[in-house]
């Protein structure tokens, strides 16, 4: 069985955030960067697999970005992987999610990987289309926000997160690919002993321009902070005024009263 | 401009956010057309087309975007639009990829005719325009608030061919007790798979 795991390295979501020279992007000097933690999920779940399956799958992560990137992708294979892809590609932050999923489609599409593994969504961008992107231009089955994950005789069983609480279980066979949610399992911090053999790895870098075949097809036009919201309101009068009031203003400016 | 909005519903009920739709269509100054995969139409004074959802499944997105497509081969809409639900970004990629334009994720707002989004846990903002002449968006849950549901749909039943080899099992309910355990170990070295939970 061969699995592909696809990570993204974002920067720490605890920063703070500038926008940069061009007002097309945020100023990526001084951010501490890390794996996008539904990645961590992804390439948690595809080791866990290997283990349950007796070592049997081989597992490659792959990674589009500059050079930081082989941070995330040393930690993926200290974490069990057993070769990282990087795409190479200094400009990757303008790169929109089309470009993103038809470059992973283009390296995957020859490589036949019966099964593969992204975050549900990026932590900076957000947008939740790659993984699903990519399903589509190989023609994989796909399901996406898994917080349970089976496998047995070429099927996937895979629990999905719902609104409000509820699950859905679904059953696909391979090839497959499936996204991954927050909590779907516990990731592994990768031991002193792993790290040093990650070191030994595959570790291969292509260039994107190998691989990206399509333009953009979503322009960013501006990024910039957000308005800061008014100042507090203090609500004065009896009870029922300051009831009334506040009612008013729930409906006025949120979804929580209708 | 038009715009085809991707309703939902669960279980024979439809989500509220599918009104949120409406009202995002409104601000958008779009003629709306609504699609459906259920048994009743929303309460809308539009066109609903609607899909039946003992052939085309509670979930199966490969089925429901064929339903999609047919919807926008009939209308031929500006905009496919879905709420940013688990339906809807399990499905409006799909749709996207198979009708080769741009999508926009999760708008919170309009401004000026573009589309905003949020950025880093919501600490950046930024404008987007798709390329195209046709995208799909997504918009986020509760950014738009919802029409009230009145009105009598036009409601048109809709077919689609397609195979599917997914599989929908069913539901699972909500768990109604915390799922932590009573502290059983402390566990205060590294996580791995072998690693007893920590309570």
């Amino acid at each position: 069985m061969k699995v592909l795991v696809c990570i993204k390295q974002v920067p720490d979501m605890e920063s703070r955030f500038k926008v940069n020279g061009s007002g097309d992007w945020y100023d990526e000097a001084d951010l501490a960067y890390r794996m996008n933690e539904y990645d961590e999920y992804a390439v948690e779940q595809a080791v866990q697999l290997k283990e349950q399956l007796g070592d049997a799958p081989d597992v490659t992560v792959l990674s589009i970005g500059p050079d930081r990137v082989g941070d995330p992708l040393k930690k993926a294979l200290a974490m069990g992987c057993d070769r990282a892809v990087h795409i190479h590609d200094p400009d990757s932050c303008r790169k929109d999610p089309w470009q993103i999923a038809d470059m992973i489609a283009s390296f995957a599409k020859d490589k036949s990987f019966d099964l593969i593994f992204t975050g549900m969504q990026s932590q900076d961008r957000g947008s939740a289309q790659v993984g699903v992107t990519v399903a589509e231009l190989l023609g994989h089955n796909c399901t996406t926000t898994l917080v349970g994950f089976g496998y047995a005789d070429g099927t996937v069983t895979a629990k999905r997160e719902l609104e409000g609480g509820i699950k859905s279980v679904v059953r696909l066979p391979l090839p497959a690919l499936v996204t991954c949610q927050l909590g779907l399992n516990v990731p592994r911090y990768p031991t002193l002993p792993n790290i040093m053999k990650a070191k030994k790895k595959e570790f291969l870098t292509v260039p994107a321009a190998e691989l990206l075949r399509e333009e953009p097809a979503v322009a960013t036009e501006k990024l910039y902070p957000p308005m800061k919201s008014g100042s507090a309101v203090v609500l004065e009068g009896d009870l029922a005024q300051v009831a009334d009031r506040l009612l008013a203003i729930l409906k006025e400016k949120t979804t929580v009263v209708k | 401009m038009k715009a085809l909005l991707v309703c939902e519903q669960r279980e024979g009920k439809i989500l509220d956010t599918s009104y949120e739709l409406v009202a995002f269509a409104d601000r958008l100054g779009a003629d709306k057309v609504l699609v459906l995969v259920g048994k009743e139409a929303p309460k809308v004074d539009a066109k609903v087309y609607l899909a039946d959802v003992d052939k085309f499944g509670e979930y199966n997105p490969d089925l429901h975007k064929q339903v999609v497509l047919e919807a926008i081969q009939k209308e031929n809409p500006d905009y496919v639009v879905f709420v940013h639900s688990s339906y809807g970004w399990d499905l409006a990629p799909r749709v996207a990829a198979s009708l080769k334009v741009g999508q926009v994720s999760e708008i919170v707002n309009i401004v000026d005719g573009k589309f905003e989004l949020a950025l880093c846990n919501a600490k950046l903002r930024r404008t987007v325009a798709p390329k195209g002449a046709r995208a799909v968006l997504t918009i986020q849950a509760g950014a738009f608030n919802a029409v009230e549901a009145s009105g009598s749909a036009q409601v048109e039943a809709i077919d689609a061919a397609g195979s599917t080899k997914l599989q929908f099992v069913g539901y699972e309910p909500a768990e109604k007790k915390s799922p932590r355990r009573k502290r059983t170990s402390i566990w205060a070295g590294p996580r791995s798979s072998s690693a007893p939970v920590a309570a």
